[in-house]
């Protein structure tokens, strides 16, 4: 039985000092990376449009997620970093909407933007919350919810 | 969709050859709140992984359905016991009519194709957790074998549940061998006998398709469920034309036919009427979500009204004392009514673009004739249907 991937050559790897001390998010971050990685290695169509919607409802749920906790402790730059969220938002929605509507190379560049946005935001932004934010604060449940209940709020 | 979903402590195998579709399920799995995924990639890592733990649910998946019938099928009868009653997910990248069957014969809990997105596969994991599905709930005594063509039929329609002052039951003998030795003990013909188990085998059909079609969430596999349904039921109806059920000779055989010629029409009903408002589902979402975002694109009424059309014809094919409750009427009308906000909202987009074009008014900027009609009030379905048509009739001329 196999319990540990083995990493193919050229994937991303989610480096340990990117930690922001807490697991929940850690967690997160790491699927954002295993979702890059099912990308770029683009084989089924039908897997990649999984990852593609899936990458669009986690972004969703984490930043949902984030924002939560950064609120609950007053974190004062998250105006900032909400804009940032939205603005990544923003583009991970078209790069899906033109995937969906048939134009297929639309994802070709979007490993590359996850991963540069990905080492931009968690090192120069992420990080910054690091000591502000703890375990009590940080909504554990699983991202797919998060993702639900921030549609919810959205729609209404 | 519930934001709460009791998956914290379950424990999942996910066995699939393919390494991307096992790590895209496994992402799904951990980001719905499963985090405890055993990986197998074949079936006798599978079998061995089901020896060593017990897991709440498997998740068999493969690109091709031919490979993924051979693992469903595999694992229902290679592993430990228990891997039978396992609550089951299969997932493929697209369906195909003869291993579609082959793969609801190994009892799925749900059948997902892909895309998937976290949104389906939480309902389908929920669905699968609480024994909803196609999947036959009822109990099991030992090792339960699956392979081939029904052998023992799955479970017989719900208002088939005769007691023991009903009809003679034949449910172990093939329709194929005729069953005469069993039948002269019951007094029945084997022709006879042939029929019942004929009837009864495909009742049980109809009824695992009818559960397949409430767990199928995308259209092509709704799609060729419904063409087994078609099939099944021409099936019946060449089955029951030997039989003729007015020549009064076999009294006891035919009130047992009309009896389960009732309950079969009753579970049609029941499709038909779970088809219409899935599709009526469908249709509400997306026009509220296309309302929601505010862009006119020119041609969706048509399509929104198109999909409309389609669940009234489903209705009028019902009939008026099968059709829909009050509150799917009035979902209905509110969609027709919707569906003609949308028109009057494309028509004033081509006429703001055709002044634009012209960059000069020659004519006043009027309402449309659309939007004055718009004004009526629309009291019912029928009203806003005719509305429809003699604004369609209009443009065409």
């Amino acid at each position: 039985m196999e319990n540990d991937e083995c990493p193919s050559a050229g994937l991303l790897i989610w480096p340990e000092e990117l930690s922001v001390g807490n697991s929940v998010l850690d967690d997160d971050h790491k699927a954002f990376i295993d979702l890059a990685n099912l990308i770029m290695e683009w084989r089924d169509d039908g897997v990649i449009a999984s990852a593609v919607s899936m990458l669009e409802e986690y972004v969703q749920g984490h930043f949902f997620r984030e924002e939560k906790a950064m609120r609950a402790v007053g974190y004062r730059r998250l105006a900032e970093h909400q804009l940032k969220h939205e603005r990544f938002k923003a583009r991970i929605k078209a790069i899906t909407q033109m995937y969906q509507d048939g134009m297929k190379s639309a994802v070709e560049g979007l490993p590359k933007l996850v991963l540069d946005w990905f080492a931009d935001h968690v090192l120069k932004d992420d990080l910054q919350y690091k000591n502000w934010i703890n375990d009590g604060v940080v909504d554990g449940r699983p991202l797919a919810f998060l993702a639900l209940e921030a549609d919810a709020k959205q729609s209404s | 969709m519930a934001l709460e979903l009791s998956t914290s402590g379950k424990t999942c195998l996910v066995a699939t050859g393919d390494a991307q579709l096992r790590q895209l399920i496994t992402t799904s799995l951990q980001q719905i709140g499963l985090s405890e995924v055993a990986k197998a990639t074949s079936i006798e890592e599978a079998s061995e992984a089901f020896s060593q733990s017990t897991y709440d649910l498997v998740i068999c998946g493969e690109i091709d359905i031919d490979a993924l019938a051979r693992l469903v099928r595999g694992f229902r009868r290679d592993a430990p016991w228990g891997a039978a009653e396992v609550p089951l997910i299969c997932l493929t990248s697209r369906v195909d009519s003869s291993r579609f069957s082959e793969l609801l014969e190994c009892k799925p809990n749900c059948v997902m194709t892909l895309p998937i997105n976290l949104r389906s596969m939480l309902k389908n994991v929920d669905r699968a957790l609480n024994g909803q599905g196609p999947r036959n709930k009822a109990p099991r005594s030992g090792r339960h074998h699956i392979g081939g063509p029904v052998h023992e039929p799955a479970a017989p329609l719900g208002g088939l549940s005769d007691g023991p002052d009903s009809a003679p039951r034949h449910d172990r003998v093939s329709p194929s061998t005729g069953g005469a030795a069993n039948s002269k003990d019951d007094g029945v013909s084997g022709r006879d006998a042939t029929i019942l188990n004929g009837v009864n085998l495909i009742a049980a059909t109809i009824d695992r398709l009818r559960q397949a079609m409430t767990a199928a969430d995308d259209a092509p596999t709704r799609s060729l469920i419904r063409e087994q349904l078609a099939e099944a039921a021409q099936r019946l109806v060449n089955l029951l034309s030997l039989e003729n059920l007015e020549d009064g000779q076999h009294g006891r055989l035919q009130n047992y036919l009309r009896h389960k010629l009732d309950v079969v029409r009753a579970a049609f009903f029941d499709i038909l009427t779970d088809i219409a408002v899935s599709r009526l589902a469908m249709a509400t979402v997306d026009i509220d979500e296309y309302i929601r975002r505010k862009e006119i694109i020119v041609g969706h009424a048509s399509a929104f009204a198109d999909r409309l059309a389609g669940v009234e014809e489903i209705f009028s094919v019902m009939g008026a004392t099968r059709g829909p409750d009050a509150g799917v009427r009035q979902t209905l009308a509110t969609a027709w009514g919707e569906v003609a906000r949308i028109q009057d909202a494309e028509v004033a987009t081509i006429q703001l673009a055709e002044f634009s074009d012209k960059k000069q008014a020659r004519r006043p900027l009027a309402r449309s004739e659309f939007a004055a009609e718009g004004e009526e009030l629309v009291g019912s379905q029928s009203a806003v249907m005719t509305s429809l048509k003699t604004k369609a009739e209009r443009r065409s001329k």
